[in-house]
């Protein structure tokens, strides 16, 4: 690792429980740090850690950081707009929602919204809901970055649905993620608790924070194989928020329910692996906790280096997943996709995440 | 803008989101705007305090219970900010009726 993702790291850290308190100087990789803290999309916290005098650096390289995070802000709030915009629309069209991840912890799970950035919308509807709201967006200018395998897969077994408006890309979720873990995760239930943040005068929906923990992890888990600084200070502000604190009984409940043990032991020790935090110890426990070998054996597939590896590599364990009297349809729309192009819709498959 | 223009009216600000920036600074962007307008100095303050004091009459108080420049001073800062945020549309401005 180098020193500069080091430095990333321990400002990923600042204000966390348990992190040093100690200064952080980055004069040794003043040549190195900016695009460190851009790619792990910690620029605000660092720019806090400047203000409050905690992240200590020559001129140019605080100039340098300051800088790179005017112009993430300004993108940032082009997205946020754009997510208010979208919530707008699903609520004149009566379609209930959640705004997910960046967009909502930006405001509930951050010191201020200036220490998350974010690059996309996402939101979440009911798989009853989903074409709706696809071609709601559609109608108001939006396209799709990839056509349905088959009619009804995104309904049924999709993942989310990702549109493109004025470069700002929206994901439609059905589910928090692909795979068997979405399979068995229950997105109903992400409808029953609803808390509302107030911005730019209009009212998010988005999810409470137990529910919000359980995605941060499951995002941390299968998003990526190797998750970005940012979404592991969300698992760890979330976790450790005296004043809206995630639900212990809930959580596990929740994670029970969903066949998500393994999912939470991988999020927890990426956390611990890279962030100077105490988790609580409902959450730290699961470092250590056995899970179901069924479970275990299910997250290999996430760890695909290649996206397009990855959805490939999901596919016979989603089959494996689903209930007997859906794997007909599944299997149908992922190897023989609808369209008279067979090799264009191939390539679709394989442009997939 | 004449002075006399600014000190007749009220201001609202308009619906808006907002980031802080290093520096005390603010991006500011009203919901139908491209892009964002950065707020510095004592810009930020004076758009937090539109909300309970509205007019450069309401304003000038808040202002001299922070700063130790003259009222005449701090009129003046006002009312450059207040010029600012209507030629970024961040506020709709009305005539003042008491």
């Amino acid at each position: 690792m180098s020193a500069a993702s080091r430095a990333a790291e321990r400002i990923a850290s600042i204000g966390l429980i348990g992190a040093s308190t100690e200064l952080i100087e980055i004069d040794d990789v003043s040549d190195t740090i900016v695009s460190a803290l851009s790619d792990e999309r910690v620029l605000g916290v660092a720019v806090r850690g400047i203000d409050q005098g905690s992240v200590l650096g020559d001129d140019a390289t605080l100039a340098s950081i300051i800088d790179a995070h005017d112009a993430v802000m300004a993108q940032t709030m082009r997205i946020e707009i754009a997510a208010i915009e979208t919530s707008r629309m699903l609520d004149d069209a009566g379609i209930d929602h959640r705004v997910l991840k960046g967009a909502a912890l930006a405001h509930t799970a951050s010191v201020r919204p200036a220490d998350r950035s974010f690059r996309d919308v996402d939101v979440l509807v009911d798989g009853s809901d989903i074409d709706a709201a696809v071609a709601l967006l559609v109608r108001n200018g939006a396209t799709r970055a990839i056509a349905e395998l088959r009619p009804g897969y995104d309904a049924r077994f999709g993942k989310s649905v990702t549109l493109r408006h004025n470069g700002i890309e929206i994901d439609m979720h059905r589910v928090l993620s692909p795979g068997p873990f979405g399979v068995w995760m229950k997105p109903k239930e992400l409808f029953l608790l609803k808390r509302t943040i107030e911005v730019g005068g209009h009212g998010l929906p988005t999810l409470d924070p137990t529910d919000h923990l359980v995605h941060a992890c499951y995002h941390v888990a299968l998003g990526q194989v190797t998750p970005v600084l940012s979404n592991l200070r969300d698992i760890a502000m979330l976790a450790s928020s005296p004043t809206d604190p995630a639900d212990e009984e809930r959580f596990e409940e929740t994670i029970k329910r969903w066949r998500g043990g393994a999912v939470v032991k991988r999020a927890v020790r990426l956390t611990q692996a890279r962030l100077d935090a105490t988790l609580p110890q409902f959450l730290s426990d699961y470092a250590h906790r056995p899970v179901p070998a069924a479970e275990l054996e299910m997250i290999a597939p996430y760890l695909d280096e290649d996206p397009r590896g990855r959805f490939a590599a999901l596919a016979p364990s989603t089959l494996k997943a689903l209930p007997m009297s859906d794997r007909p349809a599944y299997a149908l729309a992922v190897g023989l996709p609808d369209g008279s192009d067979p090799v264009a819709r191939v390539k679709d498959i394989l442009r997939r995440r | 803008m004449s002075d006399a223009f600014l000190n007749s009216q009220r201001f609202e600000r308009v619906p808006a989101i907002e980031r802080s920036l290093a520096r005390g600074r603010r991006l500011v962007q009203p919901l139908d705007a491209e892009t964002p307008t950065q707020l510095a100095g004592s810009a930020p303050l004076i758009w937090d305090l539109l909300d309970i004091a509205p007019s450069v009459d309401d304003l000038v108080p808040e202002l001299q219970s922070r700063f130790t420049d003259s009222p005449e001073v701090i009129a003046n800062g006002i009312r450059a900010a207040l010029s600012m945020f209507i030629n970024s549309s961040l506020v709709t401005a009305s005539e003042a009726t008491s």
